[in-house]
């Protein structure tokens, strides 16, 4: 009752900071949150982010199982959902083709396989984009409540991503030896290619979800984008030989699908430095992308969450 | 209570806080942008005023809390006290000021995030508990107790989606309530499952209490009292008063006794006009305290009006909406075949069962075909606790209503 007795909440302890501290407090580890941002350190902010990264990786994992356990739950056919979506556009595009509807020049293997190949690429290339918006907006509902590792949703994301492309590397294997189209001498590299691939699109995904999660247009101004860049991409066509190089440097898609089927054919490879420019383009891409990504989030918490 | 912790340095030191909130959405989203690009150049620069449509939330904001100390946060609804508690979880970062954090932060507040309902209980439970920062090792070894602890022993290996609300809410508070925390952030959680769960999660947390900072958000003041030793009282994202828990609550009902001011007319309002409601007095049977009444008590509402055009054949209306879910709980109506120039609706609600809480009274008068005056929010009415222990102990804020009973053992 008495308003002097309220000593510990006004005005509180903090001449007692040092004076006496109990031993069991002594070590505690303190967090001070303020406005004021204490200047630009690149390497502790990257300290950090990893930190989290390697903190979170049980999280991760977890939300990854949950992912793949609650997507195709509900379903009958399963993981036949996983691979239609892509068949179906090959089948349209080989149909198209055997009708002379277009017309599509392919050098020594079947147009099958081509398209097959382009369209499950293209398919992991889109789904790595929209794979960091996606994963915050499934967290929506306890973003803004629980304190959690947000890293967390990238790494399950990308590993969603990672696993699915996986799957469609496995059709694609199915499809060769099904078709007796034979593997070019570096086949092997493919994994490579195919990785820096996702990781390109990925490294955009995650540079555009904070805004995304702000504003909805983001989600359907990339959902027309994508349509747009499908046309775009060799992707169920080939490019004529003689192309400006400026149409190869213009859509970091195109030197990526390329060498990675030169490389499945053992063609030569016309665009490995473009291909080689965008890998590590994306490589770098990464870093402002986890930093922009980490920085706002308490922006995003604040206005997502009322 | 606290001086013989005066000695030791305080778990939670909030010096100064503020807050700003954005009223429009757009607008909100916009800054929202700005902000990102501020801190992306590490610059300051929107932080310290107010640009168009913001106001302050919260606004220096000044309290510690030490281990051992339970601290309630009171206040009416948009008082700020949600705010609070997610600056202090680390999730919102202060505009002015700065938070001291000592030791790990554990939060009760959304019960069973990222329940899928589609995946078993038991599968749940993992991804839940990983959210709350779990290794898999901790959670097989408390998988035992969380399970005994939510009584849904047979239901773990069925979907979630086949559980009710309050069997979600439980396994939610039985695997949250695995944490063991330094400061523990409680935002009306007990409104979970039935008394007996009630009782078992207050009793859990009275036994982690003397090693935790427990902030308490709650409208039940008598929990309050019952838990809390210190108290703030947030009004308009200000501290209004601050002290010992019985102190804070006097001064609460104090103020709502006193708020005789009858709500914004412009607000909330509706109707063609010829019959105008001039204001509204509402009060509990036996403390007579207005805007204020007890579970089990009755509610006297009481709302003048002003006819301007002659009617015949009116109906006019009392509703209690629960102003958190925006439930209308209730609609007393009556008719009235010629009304005069002035004069006044009077209901009682007897032995009202409602759980303790805010709701809000909402007015209305009709010819039938329009709606005269709709008065949506006319007066806020708190339900602060309950007519006796009986029937504050038979209560869970997860209930409905409360209905009177006779309940007995029959052998």
């Amino acid at each position: 009752m008495n308003v002097c007795n309220c000593f510990s909440i006004i005005n509180a302890g903090y001449k007692y900071r040092f004076d006496s501290m109990t031993i069991r407090d002594n070590n505690i580890p303190e967090k001070v949150y303020t406005a004021t941002p204490s200047g630009f350190n690149l390497k502790q902010l990257l300290v950090e982010i990893s930190r989290e990264f390697i903190d979170s990786h049980g999280l991760a994992w977890r939300l990854f199982v949950r992912n793949l356990n609650i997507m195709y739950r509900q379903t009958y056919f399963g993981y036949v959902w996983a691979i239609a979506p892509p068949l179906m556009t090959a089948i349209i595009f080989i149909f198209l083709r055997s009708q002379s509807l277009i017309d599509v020049e392919i050098k020594d293997y079947p147009y099958s396989i081509y398209v097959i190949t382009g369209v499950l690429l293209w398919q992991s290339f889109v789904e790595a984009i929209n794979s960091p918006l996606k994963m915050l907006n499934s967290a929506a509902s306890y973003i803004g409540k629980i304190n959690f590792p947000k890293v967390a949703l990238l790494t399950a994301g990308f590993g969603e991503v990672v696993f699915n492309s996986i799957i469609r590397g496995m059709i694609l294997i199915v499809f060769y030896s099904v078709s007796g189209t034979e593997f070019g001498k570096y086949a092997l590299m493919v994994p490579v290619c195919y990785f820096s691939l996702i990781l390109l699109g990925f490294a955009m995904g995650i540079l555009i979800s904070p805004i995304g999660l702000l504003f909805k247009d983001v989600e359907k101004g990339m959902a027309i984008i994508t349509y747009a860049w499908f046309f775009l991409t060799p992707v169920f066509y080939a490019l004529p030989e003689n192309i400006n190089l400026f149409y190869i440097y213009l859509n970091p898609v195109t030197p990526m699908l390329i060498t990675i089927r030169e490389l499945l054919h053992g063609d030569e490879l016309l665009y490995l430095n473009v291909y080689v420019l965008y890998s590590l383009l994306s490589l770098f891409a990464l870093l402002p992308g986890l930093i922009v990504y980490r920085l706002s989030m308490p922006f995003l918490i604040e206005r997502v969450e009322a | 209570m606290a001086a013989d912790r005066v000695g030791s340095i305080p778990l939670l030191e909030v010096k100064n806080v503020s807050k700003k909130y954005c009223r429009s959405l757009r607008r909100s989203l916009i800054y929202g942008c700005y902000d990102i690009l501020d801190a992306v150049r590490y610059k300051n620069a929107n932080r310290e005023y107010l640009r168009k449509d913001e106001f302050w939330s919260l606004s220096d904001i000044n309290f510690t809390v030490q281990r051992g100390e339970v601290l309630a946060v009171l206040g009416r609804n948009g008082a700020g006290k949600t705010s609070l508690l997610k600056l202090i979880n680390g999730l919102l970062n202060p505009d002015k000021g700065e938070i001291t954090v000592r030791g790990s932060v554990g939060a009760l507040i959304a019960l069973g995030a990222g329940f899928n309902p589609v995946l078993s209980g038991r599968e749940n439970v993992y991804v839940n508990a990983a959210i709350l920062g779990f290794t898999k090792k901790e959670t097989d070894a408390n998988y035992d107790e969380i399970v005994s602890f939510s009584e849904l022993e047979e239901f773990m290996n069925s979907p979630v989606k086949n559980y009710s609300s309050g069997m979600r809410m439980r396994l939610g508070f039985a695997i949250a309530s695995q944490i063991k925390p330094d400061i523990l952030l409680l935002d009306e959680v007990f409104s979970v499952g039935d008394i007996s769960f009630r009782r078992k999660c207050i009793k859990k947390l009275e036994e982690i209490k003397k090693d935790v900072a427990v902030l308490f958000v709650s409208h039940n003041l008598r929990l309050a009292e019952e838990l809390c030793d210190q108290a703030i009282y947030l009004e308009k994202g200000r501290i209004k008063y601050a002290g010992d828990v019985d102190y804070v609550n006097g001064k609460y009902l104090e103020d709502i006794n006193h708020d005789n001011r009858f709500s914004d007319v412009a607000l909330n309002r509706e109707g063609t006009g010829e019959i105008r409601f001039t204001g509204i007095v509402a009060h509990g049977a036996i403390s007579g305290s207005n805007r204020l009444t007890l579970t089990g008590e009755d509610l006297i509402i009481e709302a003048g009006y002003e006819v301007f055009k002659e009617m015949e054949n009116i109906k006019f209306r009392v509703g209690i909406e629960d102003t958190r879910s925006g439930v209308v709980i209730t609609m007393a109506n009556v008719h009235a075949k010629h009304v005069g120039k002035a004069g006044k609706v009077v209901c009682t609600f007897n032995n009202i069962c409602l759980r303790p809480g805010v709701y809000s009274i909402n007015l209305g008068v009709t010819d039938g075909r329009f709606g005269l005056d709709i008065w949506r929010f006319a007066a806020e009415v708190v339900v602060s606790g309950a007519r006796n222990e009986d029937v504050q102990f038979s209560i869970a804020d997860s209930d409905l209503v409360y209905l009177p009973h006779q309940i007995q053992v029959v052998e």
